[in-house]
């Protein structure tokens, strides 16, 4: 016991980076009702078929642990959320009916399986999603990383989708990789969407120890499986999009290829320097997490550390697994949020409107949970009180040990930090509803009106267990409004453009993103919840640079406005079926 | 243990000659008149310089006057002139081990050793001479055969215990302190090891129990508190780790580690004020604390006092140049001045270091060629 005054705080002796921070003490209760209530309905909307991914008491590899993402799109253009669902297999006796799956939504709270119909079956690992017009045609077109091939999906428009990887010029012919975070993102605005992919970890250098093989092969002195620590490093890659359905890899020419030593995990495209351009910003796991500027030359710059969002405040790397973007301050800019293993904090870097970020963890009250391995996430207005909330889903990724310690349970409960307003979350679980404190193994995590109620539902995605749909059931009267972009010079689906809303007195930034969370999609459709406020001016910084304003969008109703041509349609919610 | 005159009387080859000068110089010895016996050997010694009997008994009654280094000398001719004289390695080790020269007594200790294997007082040397040159692997077997024959002495078995442990061999520490504490359920000392080896096996919560005693028992005892607050604070459990910080503060204000480790809870616990006070004092006590540097600094930081921040983490970082922590918060700091070269060179070498890190492992863990290709 020799009190050595080390300052490291990194865990050794095993494989995923935890500062093993104990958790800041709670305040004391707000009091202050909270408006949002969430209850799992999948089941009764017909989603049942599990997620598949690794063995259910014991995983051996890596590969079995991650899991995958999950999204919520509007595939055939009929203005209510459809499913897009990932799934994983099994070393041994995979399941055969194991397969990605699309979900139609029946518009009256109820998804039918079309997968075969829209020949999206597929089986083996699958991690990350990525959805966007990348083809301009009008249609959501669908990207999938694997362990293996990724695949890019091209939208027909009548319900099915083509695997057009081939002759996109996707197809990879070298040894195995393993895809992780990918994002569709028009760097170059050229008004072309470009596919940014991430790899976690290449198997293919070296052995792959076994569970128990060393000392970061353990978790509290259990064998378990080993990585990322001690395993070599995947890459990232930047496709470029070149207008006519074919992508080339620009890695080398654009930058991104420098950046080499990452276990890079889900990834986000926005503008966080607020210059026009969109930025990159990647989620790494045990190694410091990339920022990548843009440089307006089709190239770009890794700046993670120089700009306080590759590492804790105190220099330390952290597993970064999910990523929220959101304006938590309501100062206009895009602030960040990251997901790590457990006994760390999750951290909020604060923007400061120059893509220079503050961790400002300990002073929002984010500090004060450390229990769980946190993966999906992302800031929405739950209780549309006017400040955007923060949703979490947790998870362990070794069952093996909840037998020897019980309180490391392989199924977690999920977690809101809600928006105090003042700078300050306070953690909910059982306040926000049973579906919020059910345990799962949870992974995936999007976000979306599924019901056009007019309130912002999550889906969550289980491993070995079916995905879970908590729909919101928002009390209080607070008001919102949902903004649906179309580019016309800017890409089609506007990824990469922002939005102020103003109203009270308020003034929040949302960005359309084709990724976040943890390699998953949310409903593209921006919601603003709004509180007492009746009406709303925008602000819109559209990709390509373009900025607009319209005036007085009136609450509770969804716009959707054209690029150059303003407002070209108002719906009113809640929608009739 | 020292006197073995005997062996002169069987093994000295005077010279028939000086045969009354021999049986005198023995008569003094055994009589116990060492200085004039010293005269008669040096005598005998100056008329037979080949004669290792004779620069034996010089050494023994050298020693017998408590000039043993004079006596380790003669030993050693002795040795030289015939390494088989019995008794002679041992008495060297011995006047070696008396003045507190272990690593040069275990040479002719383990000559001795060899030449009677079943003597306990040259194992219990032995082990000793390891244990006092900090060999404790290599005492615990000798002390452990010593202890074996003599379960009552203590202070034995506490060396013993202090070797198991100091070695890293916990089970026999955890024992030998097990022990010690049934037949004095009041050591403060054999608590405090036990908790030390209970935790050198992750058994923290049982160290705490054991140091929990000790400050039940001794409640003034230096270094129970501070050693109660660094397993509370190891644990994360801030709470219970900063009052016995400050008992031990109250006890011996002079001790700079409680006052660092007092100081870096105050800052997680965002009390700077109190934070600053405390690492301030520590570093005044002893200079060399990283951990309050680097507290310093970032306190420092937030007051916007930069130079004084730069100062700090310039000291944090000296004192580890390998951690990344100081240079990412002195690259942030020269961000902050407006240094833009300093600020790039510190943010090149906090990701060169996590990038070394993470590649070192790679090769222990894989053992892969890690060559990233695009």
């Amino acid at each position: 016991m020799a009190a050595s005054m080390s300052a490291t705080t990194a865990a050794i002796g095993q494989g995923v980076a935890s500062r093993n921070v104990a958790p800041q003490p709670r305040g004391k209760p707000s009091g202050l009702p909270f408006h949002a209530h969430f209850t799992d309905i999948a089941a009764a909307a017909g989603l049942t078929q599990p997620i598949i991914y690794g063995g259910l008491d014991r995983k051996d590899y890596i590969v079995e642990t991650v899991g995958c993402g999950i999204a919520f799109f509007d595939f055939d253009n009929d203005g209510w959320l459809d499913i897009f669902m990932l799934c994983g297999t099994r070393m041994e006796h995979p399941p055969a009916d194991a397969t990605n799956r699309l979900y139609k939504n029946n518009r009256d709270g109820t998804f039918t399986d079309v997968t075969a119909k829209a020949g999206l079956v597929r089986s083996g690992w699958s991690s990350g999603v990525t959805i966007a017009d990348y083809n301009n045609d009008g249609f959501e077109d669908i990207f999938i990383t694997c362990y293996g091939q990724n695949v890019l999906y091209r939208n027909n428009g009548d319900g099915t989708f083509t695997d057009v990887t081939k002759p996109a010029g996707l197809l990879y012919t070298g040894p195995t990789r393993w895809g992780s975070g990918c994002t569709f993102v028009d760097y170059d605005r050229d008004g072309h969407l470009d596919l940014f992919v991430a790899n976690y970890v290449d198997l293919n250098h070296g052995k792959l120890p076994r569970p128990g093989e060393n000392p970061f092969c353990n978790f509290k002195g259990v064998p378990v499986n080993c990585g990322p620590r001690g395993l070599a490093m995947g890459n990232t890659i930047l496709y470029r999009n070149q207008g006519d359905g074919t992508f080339v890899d620009v890695s080398a020419k654009s930058g991104i290829a420098s950046a080499t030593r990452t276990y890079a995990m889900t990834t986000v495209a926005a503008d966080f320097d607020n210059d026009g351009w969109t930025d990159l910003y990647v989620a790494s796991d045990s190694t410091p997490s990339l920022f990548f500027r843009n440089r307006h030359d089709g190239t770009f710059a890794e700046e993670g550390a120089e700009r306080g969002a590759a590492l804790s405040e105190d220099g330390v790397e952290q597993a970064g697994m999910g990523i929220a973007v959101g304006d938590y301050d309501l100062d206009g800019n895009l602030d960040l949020f990251k997901t790590h293993f457990s006994d760390d904090t999750s951290i909020l870097y604060k923007n400061d409107g120059t893509g220079n970020f503050t961790d400002v963890t300990i002073k929002s009250g984010i500090a004060v949970e450390t229990r769980y391995i946190s993966w999906g996430t992302g800031f929405a207005d739950l209780d549309n009180d006017g400040w955007p909330d923060l949703a979490i889903v947790t998870g362990s990724v070794y069952p093996e040990v909840e037998r020897k310690f019980p309180q490391y349970p392989l199924k977690t409960p999920r977690i809101i930090f809600r928006n105090l307003g003042n700078g300050h979350f306070e953690e909910l679980i059982e306040e926000a509803g049973p579906g919020i404190a059910a345990p799962h193994c949870s992974r995936g995590l999007a976000f979306g009106d599924f019901d056009n109620d007019g309130d912002v539902d999550l889906l969550i995605a289980n491993l070995n267990e079916p995905p879970s749909l908590l729909r919101n059931d928002v009390k209080g009267g607070g008001n919102w409004i949902k903004i649906l972009l179309i580019g016309t010079i800017s890409n089609r689906s506007a990824i990469g453009s922002r939005i102020i809303a103003k109203y009270g007195g308020k003034r929040q930034a949302q960005a359309v993103m084709a990724q976040s969370s943890f390699y998953s999609v949310s409903d593209r459709r921006i919601h603003f919840g709004i509180g007492s406020s009746t009406q709303a001016d925008l602000e819109i910084h559209w990709t390509n640079g373009l900025i607009e304003h319209i005036k007085a969008i009136p609450a509770n109703h969804l716009v959707t406005i054209k690029e150059t041509q303003g407002i070209i349609r108002t719906e009113v919610f809640p929608a009739p079926s | 243990m020292l006197t073995t005159a005997a062996i002169l009387l069987g093994t000295c080859r005077p010279m028939r000659a000086q045969d009354s000068d021999f049986r005198q110089a023995i008569e003094l010895t055994q009589s116990g008149r060492s200085h004039e016996a010293e005269i008669a050997w040096r005598k005998l010694a100056d008329l037979h310089p080949k004669n290792a009997s004779i620069h034996a008994a010089l050494g023994l009654v050298l020693a017998q006057q408590g000039q043993l280094e004079p006596a380790a000398a003669e030993y050693r001719r002795s040795i030289a002139l015939d390494p088989q004289l019995p008794d002679v390695s041992m008495n060297l080790g011995l006047a070696e081990f008396k003045q507190g020269k272990f690593a040069a007594a275990i040479v002719p200790l383990l000559a001795a050793h060899k030449q009677k294997p079943d003597d306990p007082r040259t194992g219990l040397l032995l082990g000793m001479s390891y244990y006092g040159s900090r060999a404790y692997a290599k005492a615990v077997p000798y002390l452990q055969t010593a202890a074996h024959s003599d379960p009552a002495n203590l202070k034995l078995h506490t060396v013993l215990a202090e070797s198991c442990l100091w070695s890293n061999q916990y089970d026999c520490a955890m024992a030998e302190y097990r022990s010690i504490l049934t037949t004095d359920p009041n050591s403060v000392q054999a608590h405090m090891l036990l908790a030390e080896a209970l935790d050198g096996t992750n058994r923290s919560p049982e160290a705490i129990k054991e140091l929990e005693e000790a400050a039940r028992i001794a409640p003034d005892e230096p270094n129970v508190h501070f050693e109660l607050g660094y397993l509370y604070f190891v644990a994360h459990d801030y709470d219970h780790a900063a009052p016995q910080f400050e008992i031990e503060l109250q006890h011996n204000p002079d001790n700079a580690q409680a006052a660092a480790y007092l100081g870096d809870i105050r800052l997680r616990t965002n009390d700077p004020t109190q934070a600053e006070a405390l690492l301030t004092h520590a570093l005044r006590l002893q200079n060399d604390i990283r951990m309050a540097y680097l507290d310093l600094g970032k306190i420092y930081m937030d007051q916007k006092k930069n130079t004084e921040a730069l100062n700090a983490l310039l000291k944090a970082a000296h004192l580890d140049p390998s951690e990344p922590d100081a240079h990412y918060r002195l690259a942030r700091l020269y961000t902050d001045m407006g240094d833009k070269a300093k600020a790039r060179q510190e943010f090149a070498r906090t990701k060169d270091l996590h990038a070394k890190a993470a590649e070192s492992l790679i090769q222990k863990i894989s053992g892969g060629e890690h060559t990233p290709t695009p």
